[in-house]
């Protein structure tokens, strides 16, 4: 039985003032259930995803669950750092496949901006293996930037080509609603930013921000009952890779990707050329141009001339985070991956407004978790 | 408050603070300028940068040897190993120079953090010792592992150049 996407939710992402995660989670629940024309008792399982890490409420699901009024419907919580939510759409899929339930909800969120410098420092201190990294003070940029030195010392790959990252993404989510920057970037503007953690700048770098992501999963024929056009999920992939850096034999490169993808291409029995439109995972413009190789978009080595001979725009051979990616959308951890997903249905629905990609019908999702250690790839079929 | 005012719970948080206290035999918070960890199997290894040696973990079943040491073979899963002292001679991987610092690290930034692989095949993630000149340092590089006291009394390694003598001696 496949599984399709029958009802999608999303709140702005960004600096969310006014509101708590619980009301942000409600949000999208509430846009979803709409979207997909269904009521709260038609739920039969509710899966929570949040990065764990930067939640005051500890087990978060069980105060979702209560919010929006589900109780005793089963809930849960999914953590897999930033792709908690990716992996939540895997998780929720599979009980739907195995007959446990016939609808799921599966919502991610993260509130990051009410945390104080302190508390956010703290949290990202210990982003890597606590024992032997975190001693020495490194960031979550630090890694990324470690890989991107890596990426450039081995292919010749410039900063110039990891700004046209940002500046391509900032140019889509300057026209998307729920972006966090709703503003064009040049790549001046990209090269002049601080150094955060060379060769990257902090244009280089996604946002925190607050948001709620929300997906209704259901099976088959029900998934037809309740929608005229469910987005079928096809091609489920999910891999890991060391989280220490000591552990990995590869810099330029985030294997689990490349295991997580293969998986993912192969159950729907595509191939990259097969991928009209895909969202990646820009948490840094250097990750984008490593994801371009990693997915088979383009051969190894190759990312950097691929985005400066602008493949990845709409209208070049695979758009790729055409909805501005969390370089403009902004990066609320546990909400980013089914907003991935979300990108992808909307694009898939013909619903993606100026940033439409025309006739797509297959689309991917690619979603990491922290330092690379968690790959979730998503292959999305229209029909 | 006295002993038998608590709630066993409250006990059991009283017993949980005088642990990390210290008044347990621990040993790894010494290591790094913020440790995480204090308990730990491989806590010896601190001892030997204390003494100005680096040490790694070899596997008593398939001789594997791991950095940083590891109580289980990561080969095998073997949980029965020695210590073995490594020259610690390497050669840079990859590296950053960290200008933003989470708020602990403030007084150190900006650094280089390295990545740099052992002859022996393991691999270590260090500070690039600040007597490394910046403008030298590149991908490939030969550079070598060196165990250093810091600032505040703990121990912990860096990357130097090959020719540097162990930093024990001296704060960095």
């Amino acid at each position: 039985m496949r599984v399709g996407i029958v009802g999608i939710g999303q709140t702005k992402f960004g600096k969310l003032s006014d509101s708590s995660s619980r009301e942000l989670v409600a949000d999208a629940f509430k846009e979803a259930l709409s979207d997909a024309g269904l009521a709260r008792k038609d739920i039969s399982t509710l899966i929570v995803c949040s990065g764990s890490h930067y939640d005051k409420q500890r087990s978060p699901a069980g105060i979702m669950a209560e919010y929006v009024g589900l109780n005793p419907t089963p809930t849960f919580h999914v953590e897999a750092a930033c792709a908690s939510s990716g992996v939540g759409v895997r998780v929720g899929s599979s009980m739907v496949q195995a007959g446990l339930h016939d609808v799921v909800a599966v919502v991610g969120f993260q509130k990051m901006t009410e945390l104080d410098a302190a508390e956010v420092q703290d949290v990202m201190s210990r982003s890597g293996d606590v024992m032997w990294e975190s001693p020495f003070g490194p960031t979550m940029p630090a890694y990324y930037a470690m890989h991107a030195r890596a990426h450039m010392n081995r292919y010749g790959t410039t900063e110039e080509q990891f700004a046209l990252v940002s500046v391509k993404n900032h140019k889509y989510g300057a026209k998307n609603p729920y972006a966090m920057f709703q503003k064009e970037l040049t790549v001046e503007d990209v090269l002049k930013s601080r150094v955060v953690a060379s060769p990257l700048k902090l244009y280089d770098c996604c946002a925190n921000a607050d948001g709620a992501a929300c997906i209704i999963l259901a099976g088959g024929e029900k998934a037809r009952k309740i929608t005229d056009s469910p987005v079928w999920i096809t091609g489920l992939g999910l891999a890991s890779s060391p989280m220490s850096l000591t552990s990995r034999n590869e810099f330029a490169s985030f294997e689990c990707s490349v295991q997580a993808v293969k998986q993912a291409y192969k159950m729907a029995k595509v191939t990259p050329r097969d991928i009209d439109v895909a969202e990646v995972h820009d948490s840094f413009s250097s990750a984008e141009i490593i994801n371009y190789e990693d997915l088979g978009f383009c051969r190894k080595g190759e990312g950097g001339k691929f985005i400066a001979d602008g493949q990845t725009y709409i209208g070049g051979k695979i758009p790729v985070n055409v909805d501005g990616g969390l370089l403009a959308k902004g990066h609320p951890v546990g909400a980013t991956g089914a907003s991935h997903i979300i990108s992808i249905v909307r694009q898939l629905r013909n619903e993606a407004g100026p940033n439409q990609v025309p006739k797509a019908k297959v689309g991917l999702a690619h979603n990491i978790g922290g330092i690379g250690m968690y790959a979730v790839c998503t292959v999305l079929t229209a029909k | 408050m006295e002993e038998s005012e608590c709630t066993p719970f409250a006990l059991c948080l009283l017993q949980n603070d005088f642990a990390f206290r210290g008044l347990e035999q621990l040993g790894f918070e010494r290591f790094g300028w913020v440790s995480y960890a204090s308990q730990t199997r491989i806590s010896k290894f601190v001892d030997y940068l204390q003494e100005g040696k680096i040490y790694g973990t070899k596997c008593k079943e398939c001789g594997c040897v791991q950095f940083p040491p590891r109580a289980h073979c990561v080969r095998c899963l073997s949980s029965s190993f020695e210590w073995k002292e490594l020259a610690g001679d390497c050669v840079l991987i990859t590296y950053t120079k960290v200008e933003a610092a989470p708020s602990m690290f403030k007084e150190q930034a900006p650094y280089l953090l390295g990545l740099a692989e052992l002859p022996e095949g393991p691999k270590v993630f260090a500070w690039i010792d600040k007597t490394v000149p910046e403008d030298r340092i590149n991908i490939g590089m030969k550079l070598k592992l060196n165990p250093t006291k810091l600032a505040n009394g703990n121990l912990c390694y860096a990357l130097t150049l090959p020719n540097a003598t162990s930093l024990d001696k001296r704060q960095v």
